[in-house]
């Protein structure tokens, strides 16, 4: 092993590579940070450069743009709560309210810095356990996907507080939202009103509404209060002492993101938004949770850059994509001659090798580029809103139309948008909807496929172990948030009677 | 608008939306197969999320009045604030709405879907630069760098998306 360390380093660190792997990660961070696109075009986009690049430049510069842009999709989250990608959408939760405080500098840096570890951990992961993992990972089937989405969508009880009858609602509506389109198990149509809809709604365009449109609205409320007046604004990141004592968080939260991406088919959404749930669930400050807990942005960032070593573990260990961007990575490869499977990890060792270890290299320079980043980007919190507003009109209305190239994406956005701020104004949370959007695709697709499975008997979901257990946690997930609620507000009643009666 | 008037809302709002779905939108707009072999049809799923919106839609309905009167019974009765009738002249008036949030919010709507309308019929570059200005104008910037700004910004998009990312613009 240390013998084929020694020759991948000696292929890793030449200056091509090195070039070519920072030049991935600056477009990946520019894409990610775009609203509406995503690290998939990214990679799809730079794709085409590599046929004409060697085998080892060419896939490091893809995973420069693959790890750049789910980073960089966290920085318009913290900074105008406008997630450059669907992954970052946990992000905003926290990240916003820390940059809106003056805290930008922290939440980037923050957040930077939990990406890099995520991003590193599951390097690590995927150069020493990979073949492993990927055989546990294999052993899911629909029903171990439809109990871990259910898990992921008992989230909306812990992120709507106070509010859990409107959260359900809300995550009810997002449901409703997931079914649009071509049944995926009949092949029929649901919900259908005009032909745009047969491919249901992406969610991109749909998250730039809800949280981007609604936020311009909601924004420009301040116009005239805020009008010539500059907003509080540091630079200053997090302190070392500080991030290292979250390092429970963040291995946990990797680990919850390596975890998923190793199995096909999740995706950094749903880790980030497990990862952020599990944090919430264990802290000792549950209530400040969506209004700037750095445990909460950390928590998802770690996570969903755990997710990108992950998800090349099924591919390159078995071969097996587990999602779009792998799914282009393996054309990628393919292009350079490395058909990734077992037989690759058995006849060429060096080349899965140095392909694992430029991801742990990718990640390291993201942290130096990140920084870089960092600074510029923490300015502009100091823009003004009036000025502000007209930009942001403009990048979000060109991200709804970019993603598919559709008009009819922009007019779902907006759509999207007036829905997001009327919920707002009935202080019903949006965060539910988008999670149910992402999660209620899965869940329905894989319940219905483990009915059929099971020849209609609904008790296959009781009686395989990975599902039973995450059943059980679902339903505890799902519970203790409003038993806690009924506890405190009986505990405040009866005090509030003590007071009186005394 | 106070808690128990948003709960309201909320909870009719949902109640008639579930109802809504249930017996209007599901039957005509959810195409189901006359031999299914799956043990789940296309409606499962939407009737389950239609039926639990019924259902919390009717209990935010319930419990909102509930505490409205249990709150109505600790304060007293009730007693409402008398309104104060407005005086000010139209103009006054008007003065004192383009300065107002609604002001706002209805400008920054109504370009929003102004820029929607023009998007297909004048392309990105004029459609972008014409609704940037037009906040601007709205919000009543005086600073002649930030028309420069946005223009500029509309152009860098344009040249960003088109040139470098590929995306045919409209």
């Amino acid at each position: 092993m240390l013998e084929i360390l020694g020759t991948v380093a000696s292929d890793l660190f030449t200056w091509q590579n090195i070039l070519f792997m920072n030049l991935g990660l600056f477009a990946g961070i520019i894409i990610g940070a775009l609203p509406g696109l995503t690290a998939t075009l990214g990679v799809a986009l730079l794709m085409p450069m590599t046929f004409g690049m060697k085998m080892v430049p060419g896939i490091v510069l893809l995973l420069g743009v693959y790890c750049g842009g789910i980073y960089g999709g966290s920085i318009t989250a913290i900074l105008i709560k406008t997630p450059g990608t669907p992954a970052s959408a946990a992000t905003a939760l926290d990240g916003y309210p820390l940059a809106q405080e003056g805290r930008a500098g922290y939440a980037l840096d923050a957040a930077l810095k939990a990406s890099t570890f995520g991003g590193i951990f599951s390097a690590f992961v995927l150069i020493f356990v990979a073949p492993q993992v990927a055989r546990f990972a294999l052993t899911f089937s629909a029903v171990e996907y439809f109990a871990l989405s259910l898990f992921g969508l008992t989230i909306i009880s812990s992120i709507s507080g106070k509010n859990q009858v409107k959260g359900l609602i809300s995550g009810m509506l997002g449901l409703l939202v997931s079914c649009i389109g071509i049944d995926p198990i009949n092949g029929t149509s649901r919900f259908v009103f005009r032909t745009d809809l047969l491919a249901g709604i992406d969610v991109i365009p749909a998250m730039i509404g809800l949280f981007a449109i609604t936020e311009i609205i909601n924004k420009s409320r301040s116009v005239f209060k805020e009008a010539g007046i500059m907003q509080k604004f540091s630079s200053k990141g997090i302190p070392a002492g500080e991030f290292w004592s979250k390092i429970g968080n963040l291995l946990r939260s990797s680990f919850i993101g390596t975890f998923i991406g190793a199995v096909p088919g999740t995706g950094a959404t749903t880790a980030s938004f497990l990862a952020y749930n599990e944090a919430k669930r264990v802290s000792k400050s549950k209530e400040t949770f969506g209004t700037g807990n750095i445990d909460g942005l950390m928590a998802s960032e770690a996570a969903n850059n755990g997710v990108t070593g992950a998800t090349l573990i099924p591919l390159l260990t078995l071969g097996i994509p587990g999602d779009t961007v792998t799914a282009i990575l393996l054309g990628a490869f393919m292009m350079q001659g490395v058909t990734p499977g077992p037989l690759l990890i058995k006849n060429n060792p060096e080349t899965i090798y140095t392909i694992m270890c430029s991801l742990l290299v990718v990640n390291i320079f993201m942290l130096l580029q990140g920084k870089f980043f960092v600074r510029i980007f923490a300015n502009v919190t100091r823009i003004p809103v009036a000025l502000l507003i007209p930009l942001l009109v403009n990048l979000c209305m060109l991200g709804s139309y970019a993603g598919n190239n559709s008009v009819f994406d922009v007019k779902l956005s907006i759509i999207f948008g007036i829905i997001g701020y009327i919920l707002i104004l009935l202080d019903v949370p949006l965060t539910p909807m988008v999670i149910a959007m992402v999660l209620g695709d899965i869940c329905e697709n894989n319940l219905r496929r483990g009915v059929a499975m099971a020849s209609g008997s609904y008790m296959i979901f009781f009686k395989r172990p990975i599902s039973l257990v995450l059943i059980i946690i679902s339903a505890i997930s799902l519970l203790y948030p409003m038993v806690r609620t009924l506890i405190d507000d009986a505990r405040a009643k009866k005090n509030r009677n003590g007071e009186k009666s005394e | 608008m106070n808690k128990y008037t948003k709960d309201k809302i909320t909870g009719l709002g949902t109640l008639l939306f579930g109802l809504a779905m249930l017996w209007y939108i599901i039957p005509n707009w959810v195409v189901m197969k006359t031999a299914n072999l799956n043990h789940t049809s296309p409606d499962t799923f939407p009737r389950f999320a239609s039926w639990v919106l019924v259902l919390l839609g009717a209990f935010l309905l319930g419990q909102a009045f509930y505490n409205e009167r249990l709150q109505k019974h600790g304060d007293g009765n009730g007693q409402e604030a008398a309104t104060k009738k407005d005086e000010r002249s139209f103009g006054d008036k008007f003065k004192a709405f383009i300065s107002s949030d609604t002001y706002c919010v209805l400008m920054t709507a109504f370009t929003i879907l102004l820029f929607d309308f023009l998007l297909t019929r004048i392309g990105y570059i004029k459609t972008g630069c014409i609704c940037s200005v037009l906040l601007l104008v709205a919000f009543r910037s005086k600073k002649w760098y930030h028309y420069v700004i946005v223009i500029a910004f509309t152009f860098f998009l344009y040249y960003l998306f088109s040139k470098v990312l590929l995306v045919k613009m409209p």
